[in-house]
């Protein structure tokens, strides 16, 4: 039978792994991915909010734009948006479910996953999403870092 | 109805106090309409400002997405309220909405409102201007105004009425009792005396009843002092015969006309005419004339004459063993 002492300090030293481990997954470093054929090459923070939060459809260079949103309960979602608007998952909702409710604007097509998004960024010109620096490779082509 | 209130204490007193209030109160509110219509006007400036808060941060949407339906039903919303009079919506490019100008009811001018981007608090994305229903406001403001003026000339008038009240019921009606008790005192015959009131035993009413009684007392005592005295005069009076005025004389016989024009003898008058009542004898004078050189009456005078010196000179000598 475990002592009662020995199951607190083993609560208390998994829980305090689990919160390193969420922290870690919180201050992974972000990059805005575009498909490589895309002329653009370097985008500003403010042209990635004006994309992503529905003021503009096209990039700068004219060409018309598909954002895309990785999924509502991830971490890498609350992550981006915080660094980009400095607001939180729940208030962007609130302010797309402003905007569908008027069907003003569309929010960004939502994929299903990290490897979804890298494979859809890759398959159309048009795309322009975030992920995780972690899982970048050579197939797309970075616009804008989000670093430490 | 001047002749009833100027005879009756109570409304004499409330109508000053009503006609003092109404004055003051009067005054009162024309010094601070001023400032209660300025108080006003700034609370509906402050509301209008709280509108603009309430809806800056979908106008921040609609104008960052340059979405022009959208402003439009930002800026109605706004409309809808009756304080704002004008709506003017824009960024640097455009005017994104523009109300129909209501110039004769917005007389306080333009007041901006700058918009910043949603995502970001330092991007200036457009303005908002709007006008204030001045003649709503001023309207609003002068009722406000006038409401508390008419309440408080109300609240006076109601202080005077009630004052009123507790001055018949406290001091006029008691004030009344004294009076009605005093007119029915006669001092020196009535040994009645002002009651003490209830509730006024240390009071100027409980002073004015006692000190009022002391008062009676001493008009009691002084009216039976002057009535004793009197009687006693009268008696005196009538005990005492007094001759006074010009009496007619004979300069020879030396009688006297009494009232009836008859000539009486001086002793006859005096004793009639007073208490006096005469004993008869003989002066020396006379005495010496009519016995003057008669030898009885010579030796008797000398008798006299001699004992009298001696009397003198004892008394004199014991005066002088005395010192």
């Amino acid at each position: 039978m475990m002592r009662p002492q020995v199951f607190f300090i083993l609560l208390i030293v998994s829980l305090f792994c689990c919160a390193s481990y969420a922290d870690a997954d919180a201050d992974v470093d972000l990059v805005v991915i575009v498909n490589p054929d895309n002329k653009v090459s370097q985008m500003k923070k403010n042209e990635v909010v004006d994309l992503f939060m529905g003021r503009y459809v096209i990039f700068p260079t004219g060409v018309s734009a598909l954002p895309l949103d990785q999924p509502v309960t991830s971490e890498t979602r609350k992550r981006f948006y915080d660094l980009l608007t400095g607001k939180s998952v729940a208030q962007v909702n609130a302010y797309w479910a402003r905007l569908i409710f008027t069907g003003r604007a569309s929010p960004p097509r939502v994929m299903p996953d990290v490897e979804t998004t890298l494979r859809v960024v890759r398959e159309n010109k048009d795309a322009i999403a975030y992920i995780p620096k972690n899982d970048l490779d050579s197939t797309v082509k970075v616009v804008l870092t989000f670093d430490q | 109805m001047i002749n009833k209130i100027k005879s009756h204490l109570h409304l004499k007193l409330s109508l000053t106090i009503t006609v003092g209030a109404v004055i003051v109160a009067t005054v009162v509110s024309a010094v601070f309409y001023t400032s209660s219509f300025k108080r006003e006007f700034k609370s509906y400036e402050n509301v209008a400002a709280q509108l603009i808060e309430t809806i800056s941060y979908s106008a921040a949407i609609a104008v960052y997405l340059n979405n022009h339906e959208m402003v439009s039903e930002v800026a109605e919303s706004l409309l809808q309220n009756d304080i704002i009079a004008n709506v003017l919506i824009k960024n640097e490019k455009e005017v994104f909405y523009e109300s129909d100008a209501k110039s004769s009811t917005s007389r306080g001018g333009w007041i901006q409102y700058i918009i910043y981007a949603p995502f970001s608090s330092n991007e200036q994305i457009g303005t908002l201007s709007y006008t204030l229903n001045f003649s709503l406001i001023e309207e609003k403001a002068n009722q406000v105004a006038l409401r508390n003026a008419v309440t408080l000339i109300a609240h006076s008038m109601l202080v005077a009425i009630l004052s009123m009240v507790l001055v018949y019921v406290s001091l006029t009606m008691n004030l009344r009792e004294i009076v009605h008790i005093l007119h029915r005192i006669k001092p020196g015959e009535s040994k009645e005396r002002l009651p003490l009131l209830k509730g006024h035993l240390h009071d100027e009413l409980g002073l004015l009843v006692r000190d009022t009684n002391i008062l009676l007392d001493s008009a009691d005592y002084v009216i039976n002092q002057k009535e004793e005295l009197i009687v006693g005069l009268e008696k005196a009076l009538q005990e005492i015969k007094t001759l006074q005025g010009i009496i007619p004389i004979c300069s020879k016989c030396r009688k006297i006309k009494d009232g009836e024009g008859y000539w009486q003898q001086v002793e006859e008058y005096i004793e009639k005419n007073s208490e006096a009542v005469f004993s008869h004898g003989m002066c020396k004078d006379c005495t010496d004339e009519l016995y003057g050189g008669l030898d009885w009456y010579e030796e008797a005078r000398d008798d006299i004459l001699s004992s009298e010196k001696e009397c003198i000179n004892n008394d004199l000598g014991k005066s002088f063993s005395k010192t």
